[in-house]
Formats: C-alpha cells, sequence, structure tokens
C-alpha cells in the first residue's frame, strides 16, 4: 500500500464525529475488561513477567524453536513453507490453491494475510476469498481494512452494515444486530460448507509438538479448519512457544488484555491434519511460516516488540489512537504496537511520521501483556528517523530553541521582540495559525500560549524587590 | 575466494536451512547481556518468574460450583446428575425443553451409557459417524441438525471450560454446526485450572488428538457496535450435564 498523506488521514479521522464516538467507546469497554479481568488472576504483574522472560527467552531462541516446530509438523502429516517475503508467501498459497483448483476459500482472522495483501492476490486469480469473522466480513464488503486489531470494524454502524448485507442478500434488512448476525450466519455457512481451502492465522505455535493454537469466539476459526479439505495455516515466524506448559501463560494474558474474558469461547489446538476415517477436518495441512522483515528486528535493539501477541491493548489506552483511530496508521497495525512495527517491517523512510503519533505517556507499555518497553522504543525510532535526515523544519525549530536558551541575555531579548511579534496573532489570548514554519506545526492542531506580559523571572525580580 | 565459497554453501541450503541460517546470524548480532544468558535457559524462566494460582478446593463439589457459577455467568446451563439413567432423563427435557427435532452425537463408547440412538423410536432424527457415512452426506446432516450431543474429555472448574478431543465417531462439527450443544461430562473429568490440562497433554505428548477444543460457553461476537451477539457461527446454546460418579 502506498503511503498516503498521513496528515490526511489524521484529518478524515478527526472529522468524523460517530468515528471518534465508537472509538472512545469500544476502546473504553475493552480497557475496562481488561483491568476487570487482571483482577482475577492473583497477581497479574507475575504473570506479565513471565510473559515477558518467556517470549524473551522464545524470540532469542527462534532459530532453534523453528527448527523444532517444523520438524514436528512435517511428522504430524503437515507441510511447511518458507517465506522470506510477502510476495514468497502469496505464490505458496496461490500454488497451493492452483493445485487444488479451488474457486472458493473461507479465511478467518489473520494479521499476516493482511500484511501480504493476501485476498487482492487470490482474487486476481478469480478465487472468491470470503473473511467469516464478522467484523472482517464488514470490511471486506465494505473494501476497507481493519481500524483495530480485535475489533475491525469499530468504525461501522448497524445502519452502515445492513446496508452492506442487504446488498448481498438482495433483501432489505432492518439495522437490528440479531437480524444482521442471523442474516451473516446463514450465508457465511454456506461459504464454509462450499469451500475448497480455509485460510487461519494462528495466534501460538507449540514447538514441542507441532501444533497450531488458535483464540476464536464466533466459532468461524473452527469451522474454517473442520470443514474445507485443505487447511492453510499462515503465521508470522515469532508466533512460537516452547510446549503446552507455557500456553498456559500466555493464555491467562491474551483473552483479557483483548477482549477482558477470562478464556476465549473456544481455543483450538490442531495437532496436523485429520487423521484416517476421521469424518471431518482438513485431509490437508499446510503451514506458512512468513518473515517479511521481521528478520530485520531480530538482534536488533527492537528485538522486544517481536514479543507482542497481538492483544490489541495498547490501541485501546492510547491517546492518540483514541483520538485518530486505526486507519489513519495507514498499514496493518495500528496504535503504538503499529507506530512501532509499521516503519521496522515497512520501512522507516516510508512511516517516519508514525513513531510521532504519541505523547510518550507509556500507558501503552503499562498496559502491555508482555511488557514491550512501547514508548522507548518510539524514541528509539524518532532517534532513527533523525539521522535519516529530511527534517529541516525540526532543525529549524530545535535550532531556534538553542539559541534562544544558549544565554539568558539572547533570551530576555527574544521574549521581548516575541511579545511584540506575536500581538496580530493573538486572539483571545491564544494564537491559532498565521505564524510561518516551524511555529505552524504546532498551531496547525492546536493553540500555541501567548508569551505573558511579564516572564516569571521579571515577576520573581519584583517580589524580591518588595513590590 | 573464501566469501565465494561461503555464498555457494548458502546457495545449496534448503530453503528451510537458508531461513533458519538467516534467523540465526540476525540474532548473533544481539549483545551478549547477562540478562539475555540467564533468559536462554527456559528452566531459568520457568523457575526464576513463578505464578501463584487462584486456590480452587480439592473436593469435586467445589469445583462443580465454580465451574457452574463461571458458565452461567456466560449464558451456558449445567445441570447436575447422579446416573446414568439421571442423565438420559435429563439429556430428553433439555431435547424437548429446546424444541429438538434433527440430532447429531458422537459416536463413543464414554457415551455408552446413554442410549440416545434409541431417541428416533421417540421421533427423533439421529445420526452419527457409525456407518461410515459419505462425508458430504455427513456434514450436509450436522449442517441442518439443530442439536449436536458429545461428551468430553474434561471439564475445568476456574474457567467453565470443557475440553473436547476429536477423533473417529467425535467429529469436530458436532459440537460446532448445531444452534445447541449439549455435553455430557463426568464429574471424575473434573480439573482445577488450563494448566492441569496442558500438564496431561506435555505427558501424552506423542498420542495427541487431530484437534484439541477448550469450549467455553456459546459462541459470540462484539463486532457490531459492541452488541453482544450469541450465536454468530457457533452454538448459541450450551448445556453441560455433569453426571457424579464414585
Amino acid at each position: 500500500m502506498i503511503n498516503t498523506d498521513f496528515r490526511k488521514r489524521v484529518d478524515k479521522a478527526l472529522h468524523d464525529e460517530f468515528f471518534r464516538g465508537a472509538v472512545k467507546r469500544t476502546t473504553e469497554k475493552l480497557r475496562n475488561g481488561r483491568i476487570n479481568q487482571n483482577k482475577t488472576l492473583v497477581d497479574v504483574q507475575e504473570w506479565r513477567s513471565r510473559a515477558n522472560a518467556l517470549r524473551s527467552h522464545t524470540v532469542q531462541n527462534l532459530d532453534k524453536y523453528l527448527d523444532e516446530f517444523s520438524t514436528k509438523l512435517e511428522e504430524n502429516g503437515s507441510k511447511v513453507y518458507w517465506a522470506m517475503t510477502d510476495k514468497e508467501a502469496v505464490e505458496q498459497i496461490n500454488t497451493i490453491c492452483a493445485q487444488k483448483l479451488a474457486k472458493s476459500v473461507v479465511k478467518s482472522k489473520s494479521m499476516v494475510s493482511e500484511e501480504i495483501h493476501l485476498n487482492h492476490f487470490l482474487e486476481k486469480n478469480n478465487i472468491e476469498v470470503i473473511e467469516t469473522d464478522l467484523g472482517e466480513y464488514i470490511i471486506q464488503l465494505a473494501q476497507q481494512t481493519p481500524s483495530h486489531i480485535i475489533v475491525p470494524a469499530i468504525h461501522h454502524t448497524r445502519g452502515s452494515v445492513a446496508e452492506l448485507f442487504s446488498k448481498v442478500g438482495d433483501e432489505q434488512l432492518p439495522a437490528e444486530t440479531p437480524a444482521l448476525t442471523a442474516f451473516a450466519r446463514k450465508v457465511l455457512r454456506q461459504k464454509f460448507i462450499d469451500a475448497e481451502i480455509g485460510i487461519t492465522g494462528c495466534n501460538f505455535a507449540i514447538a514441542e509438538t507441532g501444533s497450531v493454537v488458535l483464540f476464536t469466539n464466533e466459532g468461524n476459526g473452527r469451522m474454517v479448519n473442520s470443514l474445507p479439505d485443505t487447511h492453510i495455516v499462515i503465521m508470522g515466524m515469532e508466533r512460537i512457544l516452547p510446549s503446552f506448559s507455557d500456553l498456559d501463560t500466555t493464555l491467562a494474558l491474551l483473552p483479557r488484555s483483548a477482549t477482558g474474558q477470562k478464556i476465549t469461547s473456544y481455543l483450538s489446538i490442531l495437532n496436523g491434519p485429520k487423521k484416517q476415517q476421521e469424518a471431518d477436518g482438513a485431509k490437508e495441512m499446510h503451514v506458512i511460516i512468513v518473515d517479511n522483515g521481521r528478520s530485520r528486528i531480530l538482534g536488533s535493539k527492537y528485538q522486544e516488540v517481536l514479543n507482542c501477541i497481538r492483544c490489541g491493548s495498547c490501541l485501546n489506552v492510547c491517546p492518540v489512537y483514541r483520538q485518530i483511530g486505526g486507519h489513519a496508521y495507514g498499514w496493518v497495525y495500528p496504535g503504538p504496537i503499529g507506530a512501532v512495527i509499521t516503519p521496522l517491517l515497512d520501512g522507516l523512510d516510508r512511516w517516519g511520521e508514525l513513531p510521532y503519533a504519541s505523547s510518550l505517556c507509556a500507558a501503552c507499555s503499562d498496559a502491555c501483556p508482555v511488557r514491550i518497553p512501547l514508548h522507548e522504543l518510539l524514541l528509539e525510532l524518532r532517534k532513527d528517523k533523525v539521522k535519516l535526515g529530511n527534517n529541516t523544519k525540526e532543525k529549524l525549530a530545535f535550532g531556534a530553541y538553542s539559541v534562544a536558551f544558549s544565554s539568558p541575555t539572547k533570551y530576555k531579548l527574544i521574549k521581548k521582540v516575541g511579545r511584540k511579534i506575536q500581538i496580530p496573532f493573538v486572539k483571545n489570548g491564544k494564537i491559532r495559525g498565521g505564524l510561518p514554519a516551524p511555529i505552524s506545526e504546532w498551531t496547525r492542531t492546536r493553540d500555541l500560549p501567548t508569551l505573558a506580559n511579564k516572564s516569571f523571572h521579571e515577576r520573581f525580580e519584583e517580589i524580591q524587590r518588595g513590590e | 575466494m573464501s566469501v565465494l565459497k561461503k555464498y555457494r554453501g548458502v546457495n545449496n541450503l534448503t530453503t528451510k536451512e537458508r531461513f533458519l541460517h538467516h534467523v540465526k546470524e540476525r540474532l548473533a548480532r544481539a549483545p551478549q547481556s547477562e540478562i539475555n544468558k540467564q533468559l536462554n535457559d527456559l528452566n531459568y524462566v520457568r523457575q526464576h518468574f513463578p505464578i501463584t494460582y487462584n486456590d480452587i478446593p480439592d473436593s469435586i463439589d467445589a469445583m462443580i460450583d465454580r465451574f457452574t457459577k463461571e458458565l452461567e455467568a456466560l449464558g451456558g446451563v449445567v445441570k447436575i446428575t447422579n446416573s446414568p439413567a439421571d442423565t438420559f432423563s435429563t439429556l430428553q427435557e433439555l431435547l424437548k425443553m429446546h424444541n429438538s427435532k434433527q440430532i447429531i452425537h458422537w459416536n463413543d463408547e464414554s457415551l455408552n451409557e446413554c442410549p440416545i440412538s434409541s431417541l428416533s423410536q421417540q421421533g427423533y432424527h439421529i445420526m452419527t459417524n457409525r456407518d461410515n457415512n459419505e462425508p458430504v452426506e455427513y456434514k450436509h446432516f450436522a449442517n441442518t441438525a439443530d442439536t449436536g450431543i458429545t461428551g468430553a474429555q474434561f471439564a475445568i472448574a476456574e474457567t467453565g471450560s470443557i475440553v473436547v478431543e476429536s477423533g473417529i465417531g467425535r467429529e469436530r462439527i458436532i459440537s460446532l454446526m448445531p444452534k445447541l450443544h449439549i455435553a455430557i461430562a463426568k464429574s471424575n473429568q473434573f480439573v482445577k485450572r488450563t494448566a492441569d490440562v496442558f500438564k496431561y497433554y506435555v505427558d501424552n505428548k506423542q498420542k495427541l488428538p487431530s484437534s484439541i477444543n477448550f469450549i467455553t460457553g456459546p459462541s459470540r461476537s462484539a463486532d457490531i457496535e459492541n452488541d453482544l451477539s450469541i450465536g454468530v457461527h457457533g452454538p448459541a446454546n450450551i448445556c453441560i450435564i455433569i453426571e457424579r460418579v464414585n
């Protein structure tokens, strides 16, 4: 996807009143859900520490665990594919679809498939691809991308969903959730039955047993691996856990952090294709292990970001996400995790604004169940961005700042001049624009306080003199 | 020359070897701090970052109580019975209450004491994977069935979950496609928490079933304006019959 103007995307989001309300309501609900459900653990901090250590251990031994996982997968009768790039992953999936003469593919949620634009490429080959997660189905019909990792269709209303579904069904559906859900159940049920291939993501992959673990609530993930003859799993290569004993740690944290649940309705563990004489389940299981930029992060100062378990809790607490929503971030992953991972996976030169879409308040790091220091990584990215250059306005601003603050005389002089210069721009005690760069960068989205008639220094001297 | 040799060497690797070689090379760039060295040992991680579990009493009654509380909070129904005969009559009551007509059920010895197939004499339309059905026909039946009846491998007190394994006669779609899922669990299948189940599968990792599902409450979604919708793809109703055994 081409990085269109970040500012335009932000402006668009800020002018959509329904959207802003919906994002606020949803993130608040999810945030409170997490906080309340965390109380059902004896000490959530213990779990976070364990999860942090466990994920760090796994990522720093990724080559060994990937080797173990893939060997077990093959022993269990699955086929393993290694995709260094998005292109390779798409080609591998295309080849499987061609071999199976697939006309129709059903999918359950997978963020990696968004990364590689899988649907787009399959549709180009005349394969019907159906997203079966309710939220994903809605945004697929609207030809949009997810605006939240966990709740992809935050930006839709019952009315807009009714409109989309009515078109599909060629009947007028009421803007009522039960009717809309029932419609989706009916339409998608037939798709599950007809599809030759099912594609799922992978929440966790167990190295010791070669198992693929899925956390779902609707049941579509189960349909996708139970009904079509061929099941393709697409996973980011860092999704590994050493053993089932370690799954308990992420099971305690992922549903709590994502939706405020103790456990999702379904936790599915897949240990290979169906066995002989079993009447359902995929006959073939293909697992695509995707790098797509992740190895660039390995061994770097950003390695901890690969500990992420994709719960979305950093989005729900982020003061920036809560104002601008997911689409403004421009790529697959929004919020603080997106601001870190998008430049790392897809290039800091293309996504250099994202690390600045943060107040550095550290609410994200505080919410993260695996304790990724997101705000620190955002700062590191800003440093790297400065090294890339192309920051004339910022340099100008900080150059001026450093001159003004380098001696008391200069500081006083500049204040005096500033008080005079500001006069034509002050409206109701605030500066709201009209000044050139770099000040216009500030006033574009917020008011600039005016210079006071008397500075603290001047007042302090007056007080000392007893005036 | 050595560079060329190395290059050729990498080129001769399989895609898997090349992929893992690349990962290893990248990882090797990381500075070897003390904490990284410690974290390299999985036993260190498991021992130095201990977890305190919620206390759940050992008695079966306490576990059943906890299970019931958790599942009812999610909209599930729990019935407790004292004998196979009691279980069968409770099952029939549930079927009547939900106005069931077409039933698909496990063909598994764990349900032998419950003569589900005999219900066809009462006018229920019944199918099971007994007669090696055509898969297409079987799936079609499961899709139109209103009720699926299964057993369970475990019941988990802390979360109100049951664990079902797939296998011959224990099809995945039975607990998935019909609107109503009834599961029959025995009191001796209760464990306190999910960690106990994972321990069992670690101990039995040589003979894992093709799929394992932890099922906790009905199918749910909140994707449309945060409205809670039940039964979006999977069952809208889930009833667990817990049979006390000695």
